[in-house]
């Protein structure tokens, strides 16, 4: 190494090349000696050291926390910033309607008040009809029967005897024409 | 900053890879920062570093030791990473950036012990410089940067896990460092 080598200052080049592969013998020895290219040295090391201690911090704590919920976490909160204006547009809007219509809505629901107070009544009706329907005593099967006893007692008093006949297989239509001929 | 010939955070060599617990206790933060960088999105990166232990643990008989087992693992990270990056969920994830790590987070991990708030603003400034340098980086660049000045690998080291010849490691290295240097400081020139 000359005498020259030794005294010239570090490029930039010579400073990059410490850093990735190492000092050269020649680079070294000036070091050594040359407080300026020490500050030069510290100052291109110095960020990378600062990046380096951040991040492998950073990396250990996510390690010990479970990443998948900071990032969940991250995620919730982003949303809720994205959320934001959006909903508080649609609550400006619902309140807007609830202004401009609340008058009538308030009508309407007082106007219906009476219907609710008539609901018993009408429930009342709703369950004299299924009971009356239920309560049927005639069955399904004698149904035609008792229609022609009702048809029998709409002229003259029901008679249990036609009703009887009619069940014998006579229907009180017979009857009544074989009655009109004798008259 | 030491870049001694032994990686700081290298591991004890006799830990097995049978003891999958031990190895993801003593690399999980190693391979997740590499992959958050190289990825940018935080949930793709645990996703890697999860598959990378799983993968290792099933390849286990095929590990001779040629190479360290940090080294080994950062290969299987690196190929995982090119995979992912070959998937059409990097390229939404590239899109939406949903959950990368922002440099306010990683500045709260800024160790400042006794030190001055002169020189905690100077460091924060340092590291606001530096992440903005990394994340212009090409893709390949900030890899092999991550893996010098974070990992502190070997040059070798680092061109065994990304399959690379160590020349073209340099090349990426020199062009990520000048980056860095000129962002940190302009004003320097940042020849090779």
């Amino acid at each position: 190494m000359s005498a020259n080598e030794s005294e010239r200052h570090l490029t930039s080049q010579e400073i990059s090349q410490w850093l990735v592969e190492g000092p050269s013998a020649s680079a070294e020895a000036h070091a050594g000696n040359c407080y300026a290219c020490q500050a030069k040295l510290t100052e291109a090391r110095e960020p990378l050291a600062v990046f380096r201690t951040a991040v492998v911090a950073w990396s250990e704590a996510q390690v010990e926390r479970p990443v998948r919920a900071v990032e969940f976490q991250q995620r919730a909160e982003r949303r809720a910033w994205i959320w934001a204006p959006a909903l508080s547009l649609a609550l400006g809007v619902a309140l807007l309607a609830g202004f401009l219509l609340g008058p009538k809505a308030f009508r309407t629901h007082t106007a219906q008040t009476p219907v609710a107070a008539n609901a018993p009544v009408s429930d009342a009706v709703l369950m004299e009809q299924v009971d009356s329907e239920v309560s049927e005593a005639v069955p399904d099967a004698m149904a035609p029967l008792t229609d022609l006893v009702a048809w029998d007692s709409e002229g003259s008093s029901v008679s249990t005897v036609s009703a009887k006949k009619a069940v014998k297989g006579k229907s009180s239509v017979g009857v009544k024409a074989k009655a009109k001929a004798k008259e | 900053m030491a870049m001694s010939g032994e990686s700081v955070l290298s591991a004890p060599a006799s830990v097995g890879l049978d003891d999958i617990e031990e190895v993801m206790r003593l690399y999980r933060g190693r391979i997740l920062r590499y992959a958050m960088f190289a990825v940018r999105d935080r949930d793709a990166a645990e996703t890697i570093t999860q598959e990378c232990f799983l993968k290792a643990y099933r390849a286990r008989e095929s590990f001779r030791g040629d190479c360290s087992l940090s080294t080994w693992l950062m290969q299987i990270a690196v190929n995982l990473v090119r995979d992912y990056a070959r998937s059409k969920q990097f390229q939404f994830w590239r899109r939406a950036q949903t959950s990368a790590v922002d440099v306010t987070e990683v500045t709260e991990f800024l160790p400042h012990p006794g030190a001055s708030a002169e020189a905690g603003v100077l460091a924060r400034e340092q590291l606001g410089a530096v992440w903005a340098a990394v994340e212009k980086l090409s893709k390949m660049q900030r890899q092999v940067f991550l893996l010098r000045f974070v990992e502190e690998m070997e040059l070798l080291e680092i061109a065994e896990a990304m399959q690379m010849k160590e020349s073209t490691v340099k090349s990426h290295l020199y062009r990520a460092l000048n980056s860095v240097r000129a962002k940190v400081k302009p004003g320097t020139d940042g020849a090779e």
